[in-house]
């Protein structure tokens, strides 16, 4: 089998830097993305994936649109009315899905490597990120769990808060790089230590 | 002006000196200094010379409203012009230089030129310098500019680093004085996500000019303590709202100047804040308004409140003797804080009475008090000498000596904040002044700015506690904060229009050198509205927008026509409410940020590997490879040559894939395409095109059915995010029965093209298992591989054997160095951008620059594909008679006839003999080299298309003057028959 390429290989900085007080307040990296599914329901779909996703997915897909749902260790997010995105660590989750779902109610695609997944941690991650995305994130608007689709330098991507300052950015691949380099910039500010997660 | 910093009091800190050079001369101030007070605190008088007529100009304000004290800051290309000393905080090692001086502000050569004033009012320069000819205003410009204007802009490259930032809050509060933090305090309070702003380093707005040991001070120190108690609240200092916007949002600036930020640890000098509020405070208060007097622009004549500013902010005493002059009461503040600090003082008020018991005041503090008493003229030159003042009841004119003349001509409330969302100033005869009109639900002014100046803080508390309700925060606000007396008892009156006959000239703007003779002559000459006194005298123009000038200036206009005020209105103030720089609008989008790139997943290899790279619309390309030569020019060639003559391969990832799934499929793509796509098998691909609903040619690629109800669509990489867009709204506003669901998997593969002769060997060497062969997998075929997520399809874009080979993106570099490493027995090599795109032209494929969406299917020679039998989109829109016309510019190749000369895109087309002159006939869209005919050829559009092939043309390029000839000739340079296709 081929060996996986990071977009973010070449951009990632060899190691941390100061901020501008000299503390390094947040830590920035890739984290393995595992894989990512996109489910479209079809017109007069949805009842029969609705029935059907509890015994494919180990739970409901998420009804709404900005709260991620997480079944059986799957995170799901509902990104349009009729489309979820399904992250997960389990290899075989596409081929049981198109197995599972009726082919008249729902197609499933498959975006592994069309993303990568660019998280910031720290106490600063808030502010970083009121310099690069045009929502709320104060922990009364934005909790643990929410998400949002929302571009970073005018490229789309999903931002998903997993843990209390921790978000991640799952962006487009192509323009993966580009984003990070944004984002290293405006972190230089904060300082930062590099973030090293294996799948 | 004889100025002294008093030994103790002010809110400086003593303790801290702070060194700034002054055109070379190292000075101190203190921390809590301005850059005005300081240079006032050392004797600075002249802070630069006026824009016109260079008459020496001092400080005049305290605040945002200063005309004149316009200086530029910093040294390199961090010089920065056109700065106001009066909001500039005093920091270590600050470098200023005063402006519009030569050779020094001190002596100015150029004040000569206020000898030429009678020649030079208001419209000089558009009536004189217009002629003798067309264009002479370009002639006489560079000399004007050089006389008269502000700073200088610097040219070379700023090294600092500007930053935007996005915040959001429930109340946003706009201004920090005493009603702006009543009502932060009343919302925060109420449990409200509260954001105060201050322009001002220091908190307390007008407070800061009240004396330090006084029960306002107290009571400000009071209010700080408990906003900054609360954890609700952000307190922004030495930031400004540049302009408000729709939906309760708000353009902010902050500075970061006076703590000389480090860009290279990422600091920025200025940050542009967008604010998104669900409530908002306007707490902008008022700005003091000159008095009309002449040469009432001399250095030392001051706004009253100014000086008590500088008295009780920093500790200044700016005179001996004093001659203050009002027509109302707050001036009086002023006066009785200097006599009490040892001035002598004169009182000039222009009314007979002021309130009650203040005479009785000024009495007991030595103050020769004058009523009925209005100025007439200032004397002096780079200071002031006297003061002349007419006694209204008498007649008499009086001569006082004063080295400080400070004047209050009434309060106008600071409106352009409230003005930016469409809220109309609205006049109030009462107050002498306008005010902003009915706000929109969820916002709310309070204080000054609504013309209350006397009760600010039980104003603020109560606009910040129902700015809190709005926003949805219920808590209790408790008392408001009450001063023992509201401030002091201000009146915001307006002097009567006429001015007192006298000498000198009257300014009503002080910083575009505006005077009564000017708002007289624009009368007289019809530009009477007060949008086209603007535009005719550049009153209210410049860096200070008119804070000081504008109602004053509406108000003399009012009176030259004879009507009231409130008909005159208001000039249309609009964003930014003060100067911000370029570099903060800009932010971090600048040099590698300007825009994102998009990286294929095989560009680090390219990188890696010697590709020179270049950018394609947001791409980022190998353009060509240094194996193949130095430079373009040549490189491309001998790419070209390896993909006719041996193998190839290139990276095609950036061509658009959908994913396009669904019961409905089939029919959706036969809706789309004008060719039929139902019938397509699955294993097999077809190229298709897509016309907009105009029956234009939106895109054109290859489609291969993967699948039952699964289709694999490429499109072209520039019109990718076009295509799937159209997709889309086909599938949710045309057609939402259709069971089809379109996926964007442009990212999601990598793609690589594997083109030349020796094709089908290179790719058995890098996929051994895989059966190539012609009957296994036959042009247009497609192969997806077992227990590997691979895609092989069997096209080609360069006319020779070729296949597109797709991979998972993370995958995509192994399999292209795979390829390369087992197939390197056959010469393989990777070729670039230029080389693909000169291969198609060979062939005569299309691309962007002839999918332009101006261009139908038969334009471009592709009309037999368009189905008879089924519908599509633009089917019935292709037969309009303008589509079908014949004489259409059409596709065409073209070949050079001349061997030495040079064919360029964009050259315009003509017929042999005919003038080249206007548009031409067509023009050429694509050039190459052609490595198989040894000549450069090239695609265009032509008027009347191929069926003048074989004749003789002259392709211009008026750029360069150049005409070249050429033949017109099948746009097919290379196997017509397609031969290479099928082995």
């Amino acid at each position: 089998m081929f060996e996986a390429h990071s977009a973010l290989a070449a951009v990632l900085p060899s190691s941390g830097r100061d901020g501008a007080d000299g503390r390094r307040c947040l830590s920035l990296g890739e984290a393995p993305l595992g894989s990512l599914l996109q489910i479209g329901v079809y017109p007069g779909g949805a009842a029969l994936v609705a029935a059907a996703a509890p015994a494919l997915l180990g739970g409901a897909l998420a009804e709404s649109t900005v709260v991620a749902g997480s079944p059986a260790g799957h995170l799901t997010f509902r990104i349009a009315a009729d489309q979820y995105w399904i992250r997960s660590r389990s290899v075989d989750l596409a081929a049981r899905l198109r197995a599972g779902l009726p082919d008249y109610a729902a197609s499933v695609t498959v975006l592994d490597g069309a993303r990568s997944c660019i998280v910031i941690d720290g106490p600063a991650t808030r502010s970083l990120l009121g310099r690069l995305v045009a929502i709320d994130v104060d922990p009364s608007v934005f909790g643990v769990g929410h998400f949002a689709q929302v571009p970073i330098h005018h490229v789309g991507g999903l931002l998903y808060r997993a843990g209390p300052q921790r978000y991640e950015f799952i962006a487009l691949r192509t323009f993966a790089a580009s984003t990070f380099e944004v984002i290293e910039d405006a972190a230089r500010f904060y300082g930062y230590e590099l973030l090293q997660e294996q799948s | 002006m004889s100025i002294t910093r008093r030994p103790a009091g002010g809110r400086i800190d003593r303790a801290r000196p702070l060194s700034f050079v002054l055109e070379g001369r190292r000075l101190t101030g203190y921390a809590g200094d301005t850059l005005a007070a300081a240079l006032l605190a050392n004797g600075v008088r002249v802070a630069g010379r006026s824009f016109k007529y260079h008459r020496p100009r001092g400080i005049v304000a305290a605040g945002v409203e200063e005309p004149n004290a316009l200086v530029t800051i910093g040294v390199g290309g961090r010089r920065t012009p056109n700065v106001s000393a009066t909001t500039t905080e005093l920091y270590e090692g600050l470098v200023c230089e005063r402006q519009n001086g030569w050779p020094s502000v001190d002596l100015d050569l150029m004040s000569m030129t206020s000898w030429l004033a009678p020649f030079v009012s208001a419209g000089f320069y558009y009536k004189t310098f217009m002629g003798p000819r067309r264009g002479s205003w370009m002639f006489y410009e560079r000399f004007i500019r050089r006389a008269a204007g502000l700073g200088r802009a610097e040219h070379r490259p700023d090294p600092d680093r500007y930053d935007t930032r996005h915040a959001f809050t429930d109340v946003l509060v706009i201004g920090a004085g005493p009603a702006g933090l009543a009502a932060a305090l009343a919302a925060g309070r109420a449990g409200a996500r509260v954001t105060l702003i201050e322009q001002d380093f220091e908190l307390g707005g007008s407070l800061l000019a009240t004396p330090v040991a006084g029960a306002e001070e107290a009571l400000r120190r009071a209010a700080i303590a408990e906003i900054e108690s609360l954890p609700r609240i952000v307190v922004l200092r030495r930031t400004t709202a540049l302009g408000l916007y729709d939906g309760l949002s708000a353009a902010l600036v902050e500075r970061h100047d006076h703590a000389s930020p480090d860009p290279a640890r990422g600091a920025a000098r200025e940050v542009v804040v967008t604010a998104r509020a669900r409530a908002i405070v306007h707490a902008t208060g008022s700005i003091e308004r000159p008095l009309l007097f002449g040469d009432n622009d001399r250095p030392g004549v001051m706004l009253a409140g100014a000086i008590r500013s500088y008295l009780h902010r920093h500790g200044l005493l700016l005179g001996k003797r004093a001659v203050i002059a009002t027509n109302n009461d707050s001036a009086w503040a002023s006066a009785m804080d200097l006599a009490a600090a040892g001035v002598a003082v004169t009182l000039l008020d222009e009314r007979a009475a002021a309130a009650p018991g203040l005479a009785e005041a000024a009495g007991r503090a030595g103050i020769d008090l004058r009523s009925s008493c209005r100025l007439v003229a200032a004397d002096g030159g780079r200071r002031l000498r006297a003061a002349e003042w007419i006694d209204q009841l008498s007649g008499t004119i009086t001569r006082t000596r004063c080295d400080l003349l400070g004047m209050s001509g009434g309060w106008s409330p600071t409106l352009h904040l409230t003005s930016h969302t469409g809220v109309r100033p609205v006049y109030d005869a009462r107050l002498g002044s306008f005010v902003p009109g009915r706000f929109a639900p969820g916002t709310y002014g309070a204080g000054s700015v609504m013309g209350r100046h006397d009760s600010a803080w039980a104003d603020g508390h109560a606009a910040g506690a129902a700015a809190a309700r709005h926003a949805g925060a219920s808590g209790a606000v408790g008392e408001a904060l009450r001063p023992p007396t509201e401030s002091w008892p201000s009146g915001s009156a307006l002097s009567p229009p006429d001015r007192v006959p006298g000498r000198g000239k009257t300014f009503v703007d002080f910083q575009n050198d505006v005077t009564t003779d000017d708002l007289a002559l624009a009368h007289e000459e019809g530009y009477e509205s007060v949008e086209h006194l603007k535009r005719f005298t550049t009153l209210g123009m410049g860096t200070d927008q008119g804070k000081t000038s504008n109602v004053n200036g509406a108000r003399l206009m009012a009176s030259l026509r004879g009507i009231e005020l409130q008909a005159s209105g208001t000039t249309t103030y609009r964003p930014p409410y003060t100067p911000v720089s370029i570099g903060a609008l800009a932010g971090r989008s600048v040099g590698s940020h300007f825009r994102p790139v998009r990286r294929t997943p095989l560009h680090d290899w390219h990188v890696a590997n010697g590709a020179v790279m270049i950018e394609a619309g947001l791409w980022l390309r190998p353009w060509y490879y240094r194996w193949a030569g130095p430079d373009p020019a040549s490189a491309y060639v001998d790419e070209m040559k390896l993909v006719r003559e041996r193998v190839g391969i290139s990276d095609v990832s950036s061509l658009g894939k959908i994913d396009v799934q669904g019961p409905d499929a089939a029919e959706f793509l036969d809706r789309v395409y004008v060719n039929n796509f139902a019938k397509l098998a699955v294993g097999k691909a077809r190229y298709g095109v897509m016309l907009n609903d105009d029956a234009t040619v939106l895109d054109d690629g290859t489609t291969a059915r993967v699948g039952e109800q699964r289709y694999f669509m490429t499109t072209t990489t520039a019109q990718a995010g076009e295509v799937m867009s159209w997709l889309e709204f086909l599938l949710q506003a045309v057609w939402p029965e259709l069971k089809v669901q379109v996926v964007s998997v442009t990212d999601a593969w990598a793609g690589m093209s594997v083109a030349g002769p020796k094709a089908r060997e290179a790719l058995a060497l890098a996929l051994p298992d895989v059966d190539l062969s012609d009957a296994a997998l036959p042009h247009m075929g497609v192969r997806e591989l077992d227990g590997m997520p691979v895609r092989i399809l069997r096209l080609s874009f360069s006319g020779e054997l070729a296949y597109e080979i797709y991979v998972p993106a993370d995958k995509g570099a192994a399999m292209w160095t795979r390829i390369l490493e087992r197939a390197s027995p056959l010469g393989i090599r990777p070729y670039g951008l230029e080389a693909l795109a000169s291969l198609r032209i060979e062939k005569g494929h299309v691309a962007g620059l002839e999918l332009d969406h101006r261009n139908t299917l038969d334009d471009l020679g592709l009309g037999k594909m368009a189905s008879r039998t089924k519908a599509y989109i633009g089917r019935e829109l292709r037969q309009r008679a303008d589509l079908t016309d014949p004489e259409r510019w059409s596709l065409v190749g073209l070949e050079c006839l001349e061997p030495d000369a040079t064919l360029r895109g964009g050259a315009i087309l003509f017929a042999h003999g005919e003038a080249i002159a206007g548009h031409g006939r067509g023009y050429i869209t694509s050039v190459t080299w052609s490595t198989v005919l040894g000549k450069l050829i090239a695609l265009g559009l032509y008027r009347g298309g191929l069926r003048h092939q074989g004749e003789e043309i002259v392709c211009a390029y008026p750029l360069l003057g150049e005409t070249v000839r050429a033949r017109i000739v099948s746009p097919v340079f290379v196997d017509a028959a397609g031969e290479r296709l099928h082995v």
